[in-house]
């Protein structure tokens, strides 16, 4: 991805040196002198590597690898490439000295770009999704230097256009070749090296993995749902799920703790029992593996039901059917009708059961905070 | 791997000040690329011939180096005279050969081949550390000189971690081939490579910290301006000013 001495008009090459000294520019900005050995000796791997020539059916192709360059280096890739393409110049006479600033524009414009897009995928959690992204970005950042090495060309005249179709076409091998060898670089640092590429040292993944893990644990507790109706106590368990508390053993205490009646739930968590008078009244439901569950029921002095006979009677049903009989299918209606009403008490039940926002909030405060002791603590034993 | 291959020798172009040399070729390489005249390149050319042979060079080295230069060239040597439109001199399978076009490949040729002379014969004459403090002295942003000075330290050392890889891989009866298997495999050599260039990095940022390094390199040379030197400066800017003259007589009188 070279384009070589005595081609371009000054325009182009005063236009690529303006870009190639903004970048380095920015680039030497951010760079701390901690980071200067580092650019350094990424940069000379980087001649290296470009020495290392790979088959692609009868011919041969040498790495660029500016993808990766941009992945580990962000802006300061800029500098790296410049002094590996200044380097180049020196010791083969590739490219130039005047071309110099088109060749860094043209190397580590894109680098810099792609690397900043897929970046995310490339420290994400899947590594196929990982490798796919490094292909990307080993194949674009050089299918976008072979664009620009195009319109450069064709920048320098309309006989070049031929040239230009040449030079950006014969960078097709490469891109392909330099995706698949990115993608796997891009997956062999992540088992590797993974701060290489600015992830989070795996220790500390771990640490936060266990931390969540926690925080999400869901606790698989036993409900009751206790009320009264016409002298009648009704005691319904379910658990946290949602599913009804099966065959489970009832017991049913008066305020001072002596046990009234109990029972077991039938199979769709319902018990029910007459209720001897007014007062408090103790359930406890005992499911199995020791899940474990107490109501109270307080049950006061009502109005007494003497009319309801007569209303009752006055009521223009058909023939033969008594008050018993009504009362049943009323109560079956209702409890039809009603279902779905309960189903959602149960659903916003079970909501409030599980950790809510101020809790998830609350839990990501304690990661960070462990998180700021633990690099404090690393920070410390550096120095 | 050496990397100044050319340094040592001793003409007049390895005594010179390498300022003077860093300067003197980066205008050469200013002009000659931009000047439009086929004139003035012909004399850029023969100078710099000249100046190589003034460094007294090993010849094969040399023209190894030109020949890479020239892989290019023929490109141009085989496709502008079809495509530049001009005056036709010949016809060669129904297309014509334009003088234009022969001239712009010609132009071309010479300009690459004569910054590459000027650049072996004056840039790589001088050992590589004396070119970082002269571009140190010439006040080139102190990070970037930094960058370029380890950076050439350790390229030779990067080279030979390649090497010794690529021979574990031999020994292994490594061949490589058109499938994933190759690309897989040196995928992970390179990353190998950058994860050791890494280590290196910070074993050498802490060996700085421990001799004291506060974030200022200091250039311990110091280059003097010798009469040789100013001499040479002089040739060197006569025939700057005579290949400009060359390119943009016509177009300023």
């Amino acid at each position: 991805m070279h384009i070589s001495e005595g081609i371009l008009p000054s325009g182009v090459l005063a236009a690529g040196a303006l870009i190639a000294v903004g970048g380095v520019g920015i680039g030497l900005r951010k760079l701390t002198p901690e980071k200067i050995p580092e650019v350094a000796l990424l940069s000379s791997t980087f001649f290296v590597a470009s020495l290392i020539h790979l088959p692609v059916g009868p011919v041969s192709v040498h790495l660029v690898l500016n993808g990766l360059c941009g992945l580990f280096l962000g802006l300061a890739a800029f500098p790296a490439i410049l002094v590996a393409l200044a380097l180049q110049a020196l010791f083969f006479q590739y490219g130039g000295i005047s071309v110099l600033g088109v060749n860094v524009a043209i190397m580590a414009l894109p680098a810099v770009v792609t690397a900043r897009i897929f970046r995310a995928w490339i420290r994400g959690s899947s590594d196929l999704l990982a490798w796919i992204a490094g292909c990307a970005v080993g194949a674009l950042a050089v299918a976008m230097g072979a664009l620009m090495v195009g319109v450069v060309l064709c920048l320098a005249g309309d006989s070049f256009r031929e040239i230009a179709l040449l030079a950006a076409g014969s960078h097709i091998p490469v891109m392909l070749v330099e995706g698949i060898l990115t993608g796997f670089c891009v997956t062999f640092l992540r088992r590797v090296r993974p701060s290489l590429l600015g992830m989070i040292p795996s220790k500390l993944v771990l640490f936060f993995i266990i931390i969540l893990g926690t925080v999400t644990a869901e606790a698989h507790r036993v409900n009751l749902f206790v009320w009264e109706d016409q002298g009648v106590l009704h005691a319904e368990g379910y658990f946290s799920s949602g599913s009804p508390c099966m065959d489970a053993e009832v017991h049913v205490r008066d305020s001072n703790g002596n046990l009234l009646v109990s029972g077991n739930t039938d199979p769709k968590g319902l018990f029910s029992c007459p209720l001897p008078g007014v007062g408090v009244w103790t359930v406890e439901l005992l499911a199995s593996m020791g899940h474990h569950a107490e109501a109270s029921l307080e049950v006061r002095e009502r109005p007494p039901s003497v009319s309801e006979p007569s209303v009752e009677s006055s009521l223009p049903f058909e023939n033969g059917t008594d008050s018993l009989e009504l009362e049943n299918r009323l109560r079956r209606v209702l409890r039809e009708e009603l279902y779905p009403l309960r189903e959602t008490i149960h659903l916003s039940h079970k909501a409030s059961n599980r950790p809510g926002v101020t809790e998830i909030l609350g839990g990501i405060g304690i990661i960070v905070g462990l998180a700021g002791a633990y690099l404090w603590g690393i920070s410390r034993s550096k120095i | 791997m050496k990397v100044d291959p050319f340094s040592d020798g001793n003409s007049l172009w390895h005594r010179m000040d390498p300022r003077v040399k860093l300067l003197g070729t980066f205008l050469f390489a200013l002009i000659t690329s931009t000047g439009p005249s086929v004139g003035g390149d012909l004399f850029a050319f023969g100078w710099a011939l000249l100046a190589l042979l003034v460094a007294r060079l090993r010849r094969r080295p040399v023209i190894i180096r030109l020949l890479a230069v020239n892989g290019v060239g023929l490109l141009f040597w085989c496709v502008l005279p079809f495509t530049v439109q001009g005056d036709p001199l010949g016809h060669i399978w129904g297309c014509s050969i334009s003088r234009q076009g022969l001239l712009k490949a010609a132009s071309i040729s010479l300009k690459a081949n004569a910054i590459a002379l000027i650049t072996i014969a004056w840039l790589c004459t001088s050992p590589l550390m004396d070119l970082i403090h002269g571009l140190a002295r010439l006040k080139i942003h102190s990070k970037l000189v930094q960058i370029f000075f380890f950076s050439i330290r350790y390229v030779s050392v990067m080279r030979n971690e390649y090497v010794r890889m690529n021979r574990g891989l031999q020994m292994r009866c490594f061949r490589p081939g058109t499938n994933l298997h190759t690309y897989r495999t040196l995928a992970y050599l390179v990353g190998m490579l950058f994860v050791r260039s890494h280590d290196r990095s910070r074993r050498i940022y802490q060996a700085m910290l421990l001799r004291g390094f506060s974030g200022r390199f200091f250039v311990m040379d110091r280059f003097r301006m010798r009469r040789s030197d100013y001499v040479a400066s002089a040739v060197i800017a006569i025939c700057l000013v005579s290949e400009g003259a060359l390119h943009w007589a016509k177009t300023m009188f």
